[in-house]
């Protein structure tokens, strides 16, 4: 991070929003490095000591199911977004969309 | 030898109540399996790939705080202002207080008074470290323990209704602090000095030891070098709040006058020195109430005394009249 300005403001804004990476993307069932592997292949760069704990706190708050699965050779921990937890993405989707807006009309507004 | 991700889970899970513990355990192993095996499916051999897949997980000890959810931290972002506001005014009337009741503890338990100044330091070091200590306990439980959360929580929402009542007078002229150690410095060594004096052995004489005669030196001097100590420790009270206030000031006139005045009395009185010293020295006259080195001692002594409260109360002046270090701690109520 070091040398890098843009690190830890990058880091500040991803902060917020990878609870509704995980959301979002757990609309499809997931367990803990597949979501990590689609999270990267969809740009969102997180770490697993991030993400994996936060699964257990989504649970706990009822924003995500989970299930084991124990069908295939490795049993994984599956995790699903609940209504509850689509409702929230939803809302908090808006409020991303609007802040973006909100943030180039501003840019638009500095350059004239 | 216990595999690395044996060891990793077992750092990582650490804590957790066994009720959790197994499912994240189980949970935790295959997503680092996962991790390992990708490496391996890249090309990476079985040792690398292990080593690699946990130093990318990172500190177990931030993953278990993380699980645990506990906040990571002694005292939050909360409370934080608050500590530093209140622990310096708390370790502040602790020394102000213990000095004060240490010096009165030793004036009446009537024990060797240079003793009481070798124990003095320790004690007083000892009661900053407990204030310290148990203040922040306090903190900490407020912080941390549910049971007291109520408490908490009124008072962040005490704080967080300010007003602007709240807001301080501009600060006043700071003290100096080469200039505050330069006075507890002196205040030391005038401790030691007339320590020293008071147990001065009597050149040739069979009568009691010391420089200083009759009542002064039954009780006079123990209370002025009690007083010395405590006005000591009154300066390090400044220093740490920053500036003189009206009260400070007003309690360090009367530690000068408590230990100036009974000094020019009896050097008025002719009563000041052992008569035995001074014969002892072959001067006899130098206890003499009428003679030229009382005079002198008691004049300046008298000049020194008036000159010290006199800048003491000019620079609480300066720092706004009667304004006290207990308003100055309201906010933080």
């Amino acid at each position: 991070m070091d040398g890098d300005p843009l690190g830890s403001h990058r880091e500040e804004l991803r902060r917020g929003t990878v609870v509704l990476a995980c959301l979002l993307a757990l609309r499809e069932p997931g367990y803990g490095y597949g979501l990590l592997k689609t999270l990267e292949a969809a740009g969102i760069a997180v770490d697993g000591n991030t993400v994996y704990p936060m699964l257990r706190r989504l649970e706990d708050r009822g924003l995500l199911a989970s299930e084991w699965n124990t069908d295939d050779a490795r049993p994984r921990k599956f995790y699903r977004t609940t209504p509850a937890g689509s409702d929230l993405a939803a809302l908090l989707l808006t409020e991303v969309d609007d802040q973006t807006r909100a943030l180039h009309a501003l840019n638009g507004g500095m350059k004239r | 030898m216990t595999s690395w991700t044996e060891r990793y889970l077992d750092a990582a899970l650490r804590g957790i109540p066994d009720d959790r513990r197994a499912d994240l355990e189980r949970e935790l192993r295959s997503s680092i399996t996962d991790a390992v095996d990708e490496r391996i499916a890249a090309g990476q051999d079985a040792v690398t790939a292990e080593r690699s897949a946990l130093e990318a997980l990172g500190d177990p000890a931030r993953l278990a705080a993380e699980y645990s959810g506990g906040p990571s931290y002694l005292i939050g972002p909360e409370l934080f202002p608050l500590y530093r506001v209140v622990m310096p005014r708390i370790l502040a009337a602790a020394v102000l207080v213990g000095s004060l009741v240490l010096a009165i503890l030793q004036l009446f338990s009537g024990g060797n008074v240079g003793d009481a100044l070798v124990t003095f330091p320790p004690r007083l070091i000892n009661l900053v470290f407990q204030v310290a200590f148990w203040g922040t306990l306090a903190f900490v439980v407020l912080e941390h323990v549910s049971a007291a959360r109520a408490i908490r929580g009124g008072i962040l929402s005490r704080i967080r209704r300010w007003k602007v009542e709240d807001l301080p007078e501009p600060r006043p002229r700071r003290v100096e602090v080469r200039e505050m150690v330069a006075e507890i410095v002196a205040v030391i060594v005038m401790v030691a000095g007339m320590h020293y004096l008071w147990g001065l052995a009597v050149p040739g004489s069979n009568g009691p030891n010391g420089l200083f005669g009759g009542p002064f030196d039954a009780g006079w001097v123990q209370i002025g070098m009690i007083a010395l100590v405590a006005r000591g420790a009154l300066l390090a009270l400044v220093l740490a709040v920053g500036r003189w206030t009206m009260t400070l000031a007003g309690l360090s006139a009367l530690l000068s006058l408590l230990f100036a005045l009974p000094i020019v009395i009896f050097a008025l009185g002719g009563q000041l020195v052992n008569h035995y010293y001074a014969d002892g020295i072959g001067w006899p006259d130098l206890p003499a109430a009428t003679g030229l080195p009382m005079l002198t001692v008691a004049a300046g002594v008298t000049v020194v005394m008036v000159w010290e409260i006199a800048r003491t109360f000019a620079r609480a002046g300066v720092a706004g009249p009667l304004r006290s270090i207990v308003p100055a701690a309201r906010p933080s109520a």
